[in-house]
């Protein structure tokens, strides 16, 4: 029986296991995945909408493709109950944290003469031993730790999306490089260095926003490299290097734009992880200093509050970061389920 | 279930069983029966196998044929309970007798593997990637019979030569990634006779290999069931395959069978307009005519909220009045083993694709024939083959990997 | 295997040198050992400024400084002196600490790593199911709770329990570095690795649900049912096994965060291990300490990802050949 059987099959090349190069995600692209991609201008339809400022609008059969992909998107986010109320819930807390100082009669620094009162209707969340409104210390403290957050989000999802696309799309050396830097960066505990630098910078919000944005990047870099080695392989890139697109062109207007679903996720977890890593600085001294308040620094105040029997002091700015971190995550989770309803990965 | 393995080993010597075509009808080993599987889903439950029935004699080969989507992948998971816990199944699935569904995930443990085993379409999957292949094989040996590490290595030795590994015995130690797909589909066959089942399902078992490998896993295949002597269900959606290998033929439509018969009958005397159109889109060896395929119009109905009637009604040319308003039963046709259903099967003695699909005012524009301009119909094999080409040449309508596979 | 081990061995080597470099270029750059010295009152001369630097080593430029200190370290295997004065022995208050935190660290992982398995693996067989809601939704909390507040939390409800139960939940962190007899040790270990697996766990228990589903909807698994095997054989052997690959690397991933969450556990527990003389050290800006910790982390770091890629290699056979 063997015998009959030619050899040539046997011969074949051991087959490499069916794990794409990026992981996962290759079927997140859906729709504009499949778009063979034959004038560069509108190849990433489901780019488009973000990307928005200064591209020329695509075709019309595309925008067509386009809406309907985020249409999509949105139709799937609203399934997602929790995520819909946090965005909600999150509303609320930004807008208690913008307009409630504006209005609330009481700022953080004004001293009434009721010293260490609880909650009570003239003052909802307490007061402090020296009579300062505690709302009004939440108020500016969530401010200040949703601004920090939102500044490392940005700057990090922005810096590590850009590294991580270029150590995909140039491969080889420059990937093994970039990428080694990365493990580097990751052998040291971000708590830490953020401690170090904090101390230094930590009187000036936006140096220590940007000192965390420089310790969190790598978890954008790195999905956004394991997409990026994915989609390159797409026909609809081969296609635009074939028409001569350079390789700036194919990175910003054809890779960046199909791997946005990862990097909104990724922005989103990152402002959660912001939130938790500036607070515990400031918690330790390490972070937002005096006279700035943050919901850390808060908690450093509340801790012998507490165990005084005046715990309103240390459970408000306890649960407004709670509740920032919960929401982000819970909106993160939607926009992974809308953005790709078939990875059940977890979080990189 | 047998411990006594001095007797197990010997299995493998199990005379082969006779070949269908002559002799005393065989003992039916399976039996389907109104069999239903319907999944829930967003838009309304989708009915993926809306009746069923079949039966299985020993040592035959049944081919099941159809696009995908037509429920005949759902339907041999059905019978081996592999199905997802959402799908809800009805009807009555025997073997030899015993009532298969319902059965607790326990007891269908004693049925899989050692009463019928299954082969899936992708092998590049399907073996677990941190065992080797020795240790695989040798599982599914012990998982049904009580015998010693190295008794199972020994039939896992065996069973890899049976279907056409070379050098054996370094293979055996290797892994799955070592191995080509063809191999590895070589494998899984090996799994699925190493208990000596009384049925063999193989689903698609050709479909994900390359054109050149599918001749000699379809070889592995009829070595495995020789050597067995067990009954197999072939499913493919590649009428190439069924012609050389089954003896009977079940072809289904939208979730139903739509003609049953011996495999001589559905294919010279096709009484289901769908098997007619399913034969003219092959190529044909054994006809240098200068004529093209004739494709089937139009795609497979979606089995959510199917409309009333005949599911092949709307690319049907011969549909009445009649085919939208009932759907036909299936009746016995030309003789009492080939039944079609179809309103209108005493109409098709003797048509063929040309005659019924090119009159039909669907047909896609410019298919005529053109003697000049077309591509020489003849397929890309070289072996002399039974009535259409060889394994490998796939029916033109069908697309791959449909939503029920 | 042992080829393969040495070669990852060999690889670690550059990596934990081209750490140290990092590590201290961050540290020369972050802090400023003699800030406090120059600020004392009345203000030191320019000469004692000038002794001071050069007792410490720094009066050279940073490269130099960089030779100096590795040489220091390797030959010597001296951390250096320390700003605190001479009587802080960097070495001596290191050996004496590093156990405390090694062994907070290990209970955290291990812990950590046996619940996420445990609740990763249920919730994904009860895909979808109460369970798996109540997990997830649980995970998900877990994930955003901010621990130093956590851990404070911990403390007050420990401290009601004791007084109002009589019990005795340690709150503090014992009084030396070491402590005696395993039932000891279970009650200052409670708390503090609570507190320090809570977000690892979190993170582990969403990672082997997501991993275990990727197994149980593969060809293989129905493959391995089809055989007729034993549903626990199909799911602890088929399973399982190859569901916990991934969690190696995410494992390891994660393993300088807990590194960082000791620095905080530490101090709220109030421990004598690394995190504290951590936090002590940048206070005083005490270089030499603080670089010393961020190599043993960086060193800690690097040994999971030896162990981890060991593992990997010897959990998927796909790997072993590349």
């Amino acid at each position: 029986m063997a015998d009959n059987l030619p050899e040539r099959d046997v011969n074949d090349e051991p087959v490499e296991p069916e794990v794409p190069p990026g992981g996962r995600g290759a079927e997140f692209l859906g729709v504009q995945g499949q778009q063979p991609g034959l004038t560069i201008d509108a190849v990433t339809p489901g780019g488009e909408d973000i990307l928005q400022g200064g591209t020329e609008p695509p075709d019309r059969e595309f925008a067509v493709e386009a809406r309907n992909q985020w249409q999509l998107v949105f139709r799937r986010f609203r399934q997602h109950k929790l995520a819909v109320a946090s965005l909600v819930v999150l509303f609320l807390v930004i807008l208690f944290a913008t307009v409630g100082p504006v209005v609330w009669k009481y700022g953080p620094n004004d001293f009434t003469n009721d010293f260490s009162v609880g909650p009570s209707l003239s003052h909802p969340f307490g007061t402090d031993s020296n009579g300062a409104d505690h709302m009004a210390q939440v108020m500016a403290g969530t401010q200040l730790s949703l601004k920090i957050a939102f500044t490392v989000a940005i700057a990090g999802t922005f810096f590590g999306s850009i590294y991580g696309a270029f150590s995909g799309f140039y491969r080889g050396i420059t990937d093994t490089l970039m990428m080694r830097l990365v493990d580097l960066v990751l052998t040291i505990p971000a708590l830490a260095v953020g401690a170090l630098l904090g101390k230094k910078f930590g009187n000036n919000w936006a140096l220590l926003a940007v000192v965390l944005a420089g310790l969190l990047w790598t978890g954008s870099a790195r999905v956004v490299r394991g997409q990026v080695l994915s989609v390159r392989e797409k026909e609809y890139i081969e296609a635009a290097r074939a028409l001569g697109a350079t390789d700036r062109r194919i990175i910003f207007r054809h890779i960046i734009p199909n791997v946005a679903g990862p990097i909104i996720v990724l922005f989103t977890l990152l402002v959660a992880t912001a939130v938790l890593t500036e607070t515990a600085l400031s918690y330790l001294g390490f972070g937002v200093q005096f006279p700035d308040i943050s919901l850390g620094s808060l908690v450093t105040a509340g801790e012998t509050a507490a165990t005084g029997g005046r715990g309103w002091l240390f459970y408000f700015p306890g649960l407004f970061i709670i509740l920032i971190a919960l929401t982000v995550n819970f909106i993160g989770d939607g926009l992974r389920d809308a953005l790709d309803p078939t990875q059940t990965k977890a979080r990189a | 279930m047998n411990p006594d393995h001095s007797d197990y080993v010997g299995a493998t010597a199990f005379p082969p069983a006779p070949g269908l075509g002559g002799g005393p009808p065989a003992e039916t080993v399976l039996s389907v029966k109104d069999l239903t599987v319907t999944f829930p889903s967003d838009d309304g439950p989708v009915q993926a196998v809306r009746g069923v029935s079949y039966d299985l004699h020993a040592g035959e080969v049944l081919g099941i044929v159809g696009e995908s989507g037509s429920g005949k992948s759902v339907s041999s998971m059905a019978v081996m309970g592999l199905l997802p816990k959402t799908a809800r199944t009805a009807g009555s699935v025997l073997f030899r007798g015993r009532e298969l569904l319902g059965l607790s995930e326990k007891e269908m443990t004693g049925v899989r593997g050692r009463q019928i085993a299954m082969i899936f379409q992708d092998p590049m999957t399907s073996l677990n990637p941190v065992y080797k292949i020795g240790w695989q094989l040798a599982e599914a040996v012990l998982a049904h019979h009580d015998v010693t590490k190295a008794v199972a290595r020994k039939r896992a030795l065996e069973l890899l030569e049976i279907v056409g590994i070379p050098s054996p015995d370094k293979r055996i130690d290797q892994y799955p990634h070592e191995f080509s797909g063809g191999m590895r589909q070589r494998v899984v066959i090996a799994i699925a006779m190493a208990n000596d089942p009384d049925v063999i399902i193989a689903d698609e078992p050709t479909t994900a290999l390359d054109v050149t490998v599918q001749a000699q896993v379809l070889e592995a295949l009829r070595a495995a069931q020789q050597e067995t002597g067990a009954a197999m269900v072939l499913i493919t959606h590649d009428l190439g395959v069924v012609a050389g290998q089954a003896d009977r033929v079940l072809v289904m439509y939208a979730g139903k069978p739509v003609e049953i018969g011996p495999i001589d009958g559905i294919y010279y005397h096709p009484r289901m307009p769908y098997t007619v159109g399913l034969l003219g889109s092959l190529p044909r060896l054994d006809q240098r005519s200068q004529e093209k395929l004739t494709p089937i119009p139009g795609t497979p109905p979606s089995v959510v909220n199917l409309p009333p009637g005949c599911p092949f009604a709307p690319r049907c040319p011969l549909r009445t009045d009649i085919c939208l308003q009932s759907e036909p039963a299936l009746l016995p046709a030309l003789g009492a083993d080939h039944e079609a259903a179809c309103h209108h099967s005493d109409q098709l003695t003797g048509e063929g694709a040309m005659d019924i699909f090119s009159t039909d005012p669907n047909a896609v524009p410019g298919e005529r024939p053109d003697a000049e301009a077309g591509p020489p119909p003849a397929g890309p094999g070289t072996e002399p083959g039974p009535p259409p080409a060889g394994p490998g040449t796939e029916p033109g309508a069908d697309p791959q990997n449909g939503a029920a596979q | 295997m042992l080829a393969f081990t040495i070669r990852r061995l060999l690889v670690s080597i550059p990596i934990l040198v081209l750490s140290t470099f990092l590590v201290f270029l961050l540290v020369a750059w972050g802090a400023d050992p003699l800030g406090d010295f120059k600020a004392k009152n009345p203000p030191p001369s320019a000469a004692e400024v000038a002794a001071r630097e050069k007792a410490l080593g720094l009066n050279h430029g940073l490269l130099v400084q960089y030779w100096n200190w590795v040489k220091n370290l390797v030959v010597h295997g001296s951390f250096g002196p320390s700003v605190q004065g001479s009587a802080f022995d960097i070495n001596a208050e290191l050996s004496r600490r590093v156990w405390v935190t090694f062994r907070l660290v290990i209970c955290a992982i291990v812990i950590a790593l046996i619940l996420a398995v445990i609740v990763g693996v249920i919730t994904a067989m009860k895909q979808y199911s109460i369970t798996d809601y109540v997990a997830t939704l649980i995970g998900f909390f877990f994930l955003s709770l901010p621990v130093f507040w956590f851990a404070i939390l911990l403390k007050i409800w420990a401290t009601d329990i004791n007084n109002s139960l009589g019990t005795d939940i340690k709150t503090l962190g014992p009084p030396g570095g070491q402590w005696g007899g395993f039932g000891s040790w279970f009650g200052f270990l409670l708390l503090p690795t609570i507190t320090l697996a809570l977000s690892s766990y979190a993170t582990w228990a969403r990672f082997q649900r997501a991993s275990m589903l990727d197994v149980l909807n593969s060809d293989y698994m129905r493959l391995a049912r089809a055989k007729g095997l034993s549903p626990s054989r199909v799911m602890v052997r088929h399973g399982l096994r190859t569901a916990l690959i991934p969690m190696t690397t995410q494992v390891t991933l994660d393993v300088a965060a807990i590194m960082g969450g000791t620095v905080i556990t530490e101090r709220i527990f109030q421990w004598q291990g690394l995190g504290t003389m951590f936090i002590n050290a940048i206070q005083t800006q005490d270089t030499n300490t603080v670089l010393a910790w961020l190599l043993i982390s960086a060193t800690l770091v690097i040994v999971f990802n030896l162990i981890a890629d060991l593992l990997y290699a010897v959990l998927d056979p796909r790997i072993r050949l590349a």
